[in-house]
């Protein structure tokens, strides 16, 4: 695996046709950490990853890539650095479990060069990992959406980046399947060294499970720092304009929810 | 295991395939037998050659196999074979399951070509195509350049933009090609056999240009097909894996063309085998394109070849247009698969 220490963002502005989405954002990622990219729908943070995976073109500003800027990194090179997992595939092809995992050999592999060995190996082990091997001859087509999201993690395991980026991996899913996806998030981090950055909507799933928040707001960075310190009451409802509630429990600490009036 | 089960698998349909020739050069006007035009065949092949005994049969049975019925049998074969292969790959790289080789309008123009060398009577003759291949080829690549720009306009080729373009050129190119049909009374049956396809006028030197255009085509878009698969999930999921997919899709979608006029220059335009090959494939492959094209490729080879064969020994001497048989006998067959694919 390669190594990428951390992504300086550079007073990073961007706008499309209409309007302005991303203004003058300011932030150093590093590595080792997961970070959690929260704030209401049209904040600019689907925006500011894709960014971040050099999708977005015309940005003003600078991403820079440990020292090297990111307009100067080759796909291929990238696809070596960061992986990301998109809302949605089309999942609609009939494609096997085991065929879309061993896509994420695609950027170690020279053209018209068969998997070899150790690409079999690597995606093997990728897929014990989130646990489908089961499946691994059944077509995506009829997978449920957990197991998909099994196959897609697997797929960024097996891409061995050392830098991971899901849009909103649990917005889809059940409340197990949430769980369980935490839980794998986790162990991504913990067993396979990945820095990890994810969009999310769960206030309570980001403080347990994100080292760092950032907090975005109109496209601007509101507010950014350690998870427990930064998601409190008064910030959360700055970012959403809605109120919220402090619950302390004894074994698990704080839970905060959106106050609910009828 | 299972690679060696795909490569059984190809291997008994490239049996099926060369038994197909054998069997569809027996067939015609000329009656023979079957042992007779296996002989002919086979006395042709270095060394095998010489331990069959061909010295009791006619000359003018080899040439009628040789000359006449070998060439027209391999155009036939070849052409479905890039057909399907296009078709495989349009339909991946538009995620269209309606996209077929003729699309893009490029066989529309490859019509007008011929159409205009027919009325102005224009001879020529370069890589064995005559004036009539040589026009429909040059109005096919001039067809898929304009269309091409026109969806370039304003940046990034998008892929809804060429479709749109595509339908728009063929339609316009087909009333073009009616119009001057109005005109030349005396011209319409001709034209028109030409564009519903046939083989009727095969010759070798077609076979060496559709087998070299074809051929080099054709492994030049297998050797695009991971990355196919890849962009088939979605566009950034692709280039999230290192895939410059405006460039990848530009050169499957030129070399595709180029491959479709080389077919049509050669044969006419032929519905169809493109649009249908590929999902039969994919109903017992899968979507994945190291597979599916292959198969399409043999499958195309076969459907085509067997098609033609009817149309020149079915209502003989009148020879009923490709076009019509593909469609005529595929089409029941192939809502028949997928009425027995729903119940299973």
């Amino acid at each position: 695996m390669k190594s990428l220490n951390k992504i300086t963002i550079k007073n990073l502005s961007w706008q499309n046709e209409k309007k302005k989405i991303l203004d003058n954002i300011d932030t150093v990622l590093e590595e080792g950490k997961i970070y959690g990219i929260l704030g209401p729908n049209g904040a600019g943070k689907t925006s500011l990853v894709r960014s971040i995976l050099g999708f977005v073109k015309g940005y003003e500003g600078s991403i820079l890539y440990d020292q090297t800027n990111l307009k100067n990194i080759k796909r291929e090179e990238l696809a070596k650095l960061i992986s990301f997992l998109p809302q949605n595939v089309f999942s609609d092809v009939d494609f096997t479990a085991y065929d879309v995992v061993a896509m994420g050999r695609e950027p170690h592999r020279k053209r018209f060069k068969p998997l070899d060995d150790v690409d079999k190996a690597i995606i093997n082990e990728a897929m014990e990992f989130t646990d489908c091997v089961v499946f691994k001859d059944k077509s995506i087509s009829k997978l449920s959406g957990g197991e998909l999201q099994r196959v897609m993690i697997a797929r960024t395991v097996a891409q061995d980046t050392p830098w991971v980026v899901l849009d909103e991996p649990v917005a889809s899913l059940d409340i197990k399947h949430q769980m369980d996806l935490v839980l794998l998030l986790n162990r991504l981090k913990k067993e396979k060294k990945k820095t990890i950055i994810l969009i999310l909507h769960d206030i309570n799933l980001a403080s347990k499970l994100c080292d760092c928040i950032l907090l975005l707001k109109d496209g601007k960075l509101a507010a950014s720092g350690e998870a427990k310190r930064l998601l409190n009451k008064e910030n959360l409802n700055k970012i959403f304009g809605v109120d919220f509630l402090k619950i302390e429990t004894k074994e698990e600490g704080e839970y905060i929810l959106p106050r609910i009036t009828l | 295991m299972k690679k060696t089960f795909q490569w059984i698998r190809i291997l008994v349909l490239l049996l099926i395939l060369i038994l197909a020739i054998v069997f569809s050069a027996s067939f015609g006007s000329a009656e023979m037998s079957m042992l007779d035009s296996i002989k002919i065949l086979f006395g042709k092949i270095p060394i095998l050659g010489n331990f069959i005994d061909t010295s009791n049969i006619s000359t003018t049975y080899e040439i009628i196999v040789w000359k006449v019925r070998l060439p027209r049998i391999l155009l036939a074969a070849l052409v479905g074979a890039v057909l399907a292969m296009v078709g495989t790959a349009f339909q991946g790289v538009f995620r269209n399951s309606l996209a077929d080789p003729h699309i893009l309008g490029v066989s529309a123009g490859a019509a007008l070509g011929a159409t205009v060398a027919m009325l102005f009577g224009i001879s020529v003759n370069i890589m064995g195509l005559g004036s009539i291949g040589l026009f429909a080829f040059l109005g096919a690549l001039l067809t898929a350049f304009l269309v091409y720009s026109v969806a370039k306009i304003g940046g990034d080729v998008s892929t809804t933009n060429m479709l749109l373009t595509g339908t728009a050129m063929s339609t316009m190119l087909s009333a073009i090609i009616s119009l001057l049909m109005t005109f030349n009374n005396d011209q319409i049956s001709k034209i028109y056999m030409w564009t519903m396809g046939s083989f009727s006028s095969a010759t070798w030197e077609k076979v060496w240009f559709i087998l070299i255009v074809g051929g080099i085509g054709s492994i030049l878009l297998y050797s695009f097909s991971g990355k196919l698969n890849i962009m088939m999930l979605g566009e950034e999921d692709a280039k999230s894996l290192g895939i410059d997919t405006d460039k990848t899709r530009r050169n499957i979608i030129i070399i595709a063309s180029l491959l479709v006029a080389a077919a049509v220059s050669v044969s006419g335009v032929i519905g169809f085998v493109g649009l249908i090959i590929p999902h039969m494939v994919r109903m017992f492959v899968g979507s994945n394109n190291k597979a599916v094209m292959p198969y399409a490729f043999i499958i195309g080879a076969i459907f085509l070849l067997a098609c033609d064969t009817i149309a020149r020994t079915v209502a003989a001497p009148t020879e009923i247009a490709v076009g019509i048989i593909t469609s005529i006998f595929g089409a029941p067959y192939f809502i028949m698969l997928v009425l027995a694919r729903r119940k299973s």
